[in-house]
């Protein structure tokens, strides 16, 4: 599957590999960017994955590509502030993080009852009703 | 030297109207850590965003949050309007203005009268609260309802206001202007609130944009950023100049909040005066395919929606970032260091919004 191409809003997304990820978000630190986000696709055999800054308003993103089991490096030795965001990852997305400085382990926004991490493509959501109503 | 104490702030506690749980670690009466605890309100929303209809997603992101219901339906709608190629006629454009600024002002009145209350301050709180009735009483003039006010919809808005409606906000908004004015000037002059706020919890800018900090709190540290300075919506077209305040403390956070109270007044009366006729929405006919991101600025700071749509009628993704979630690793980093008595109105400066922040 492709990649997103333009996204408008956006005025530039800089694509990174992953092992040169962290040095992309350096330059940004250093441009003194103000770390936004970050926001993940699941893209069947890969995740695409968006860190978002802004710049005077604008926003510009830097790109990479994570195989699916591959590990992210994280950018909290860059920006601590993403520690949030990566919790969320691992959470919402079953990613995990390398090196994440406060690490709930997957269980920070979800809990033990969810079986497999609920943004993923293949995780079916139904509605689960109880089973006796006690009234 | 004392051996360390971890006590548990929240998730139940009288100054947190939504459940978060800070672990304070103390020596002493000092905090030296703050680690957030969440996930009492995470609802899936992002999920149920990619399962739903895109426009009955108008109606979902609403219930994201009470207090800023309304700006996360502009929000998306911004957004997929960009993807769909859509501009929101001029009117619309303005009525969006009106309507979300009428909901800034009572957020911050919501949280100028909480704040009251982490004090102690119980007139105080319910005379910030008795004033904000009356703007609720406006959102439910206009739009039918008092909080989730449904106005937004993709291409436009779903109601108007009409010459009466109108001129019954301009009879009403300077009368609450002035007592707004004589309450927060009790509130931001009382030598007790001083007390508690000023010099507590204080974020240098630089820290700030370090942390990603937004609205407010980062207005509060002396950076003039403001999303409405990139003039979505009808802001472009309407004086606006963002509220700073220096010092980067509680009492700095507070006074950019009730400072602003006055300038959204402003705002929805400059919107009415200048109300251009025409239609109140574009129509449209496909399904979104491509991605787009909309930034605006809700009561609490920068709110943005990424939609990335695949031609059906479901979205691939719908990415929501709200204000609370860039403000707490600044609140974390700041806690520490303050007495634990603080702990409550220095979480509080921030105006936290749990349901927002877990979706």
């Amino acid at each position: 599957m492709s990649v997103l191409g333009e996204v408008s809003g956006i005025a530039r997304i800089e694509d990174a590999p992953l092992e040169s990820l962290l040095d992309a978000l350096r330059a940004y630190r250093q441009r003194q960017a103000r770390f936004i986000t970050a926001s993940c696709l699941d893209r069947g055999d890969r995740f695409e994955i968006l860190y978002l800054f802004d710049e005077d308003l604008r926003t510009v993103a830097v790109r990479t590509l994570l195989p699916k089991g591959a590990k992210l490096p994280s950018a909290t030795g860059v920006y601590l502030c993403a520690f949030l965001v990566e919790n969320e990852l691992q959470d919402l997305f079953g990613i995990e993080v390398e090196g994440l400085h406060i690490d709930y382990s997957g269980k920070f926004l979800v809990t033990d009852t969810f079986d497999a991490p609920p943004l993923l493509k293949q995780t079916a959501c139904e509605l689960q009703l109880p089973k006796e109503n006690p009234s | 030297m004392s051996e360390g104490t971890s006590v548990p702030f929240g998730p139940q506690h009288p100054v947190l109207p939504e459940p978060i749980q800070l672990r304070i670690s103390l020596e002493d009466e000092n905090v030296v850590q703050a680690l957030p605890a969440l996930g009492y309100v995470h609802r899936g929303i992002e999920k149920a965003g990619e399962l739903n209809d895109f426009q009955q997603n108008v109606f979902l992101v609403e219930r994201v949050c009470g207090i800023c219901s309304s700006i996360h339906a502009l929000a998306y709608c911004l957004a997929v309007e960009a993807v769909l190629g859509l501009e929101a006629p001029k009117r619309a454009s303005y009525l969006r203005v009106v309507w979300m600024e009428l909901h800034r002002i009572h957020s911050h009145l919501l949280y100028l009268g909480l704040l009251a209350e982490a004090f102690g301050f119980e007139s105080l709180f319910m005379e910030f609260w008795r004033v904000r009735e009356r703007v609720m009483d406006l959102l439910e003039m206009t739009a039918g309802n008092r909080v989730i006010i449904s106005v937004c919809t993709i291409g436009g808005v779903r109601r108007d206001i009409d010459a009466e409606q109108a001129r019954a906000i301009r009879e009403e908004l300077p009368k609450l202007r002035d007592e707004a004015r004589r309450l927060v000037d009790s509130l931001l002059s009382d030598y007790t609130v001083r007390q508690r706020t000023v010099g507590k919890g204080t974020i240098p800018a630089a820290l700030a944009l370090e942390l990603g900090a937004v609205g407010p709190t980062l207005r509060g540290s002396g950076v003039a950023q403001d999303m409405r300075m990139a003039g979505y919506a009808a802001y472009g077209e309407l004086e606006f100049r963002p509220v700073t305040f220096p010092d980067g403390d509680t009492y700095s956070r507070t006074a950019v909040r009730a400072e602003e109270v006055f300038q959204s007044i402003d705002l929805v009366l400059a919107a009415l005066d200048n109300l251009p006729e025409g239609d109140l929405k574009v129509g449209f006919k496909g399904r979104p395919e491509g991605a787009a991101l909309a930034r605006v600025e809700a009561p609490r700071g920068e709110l943005i929606y990424m939609v990335v749509g695949n031609g059906t009628k479901n979205l691939e993704r719908m990415r929501v970032r709200v204000p609370t979630y860039a403000n707490i690793p600044a609140l974390l980093t700041v806690l520490p260091g303050c007495e634990f008595a603080d702990v409550p109105v220095v979480t509080l400066s921030i105006d936290p919004c749990i349901s927002c922040t877990e979706r």
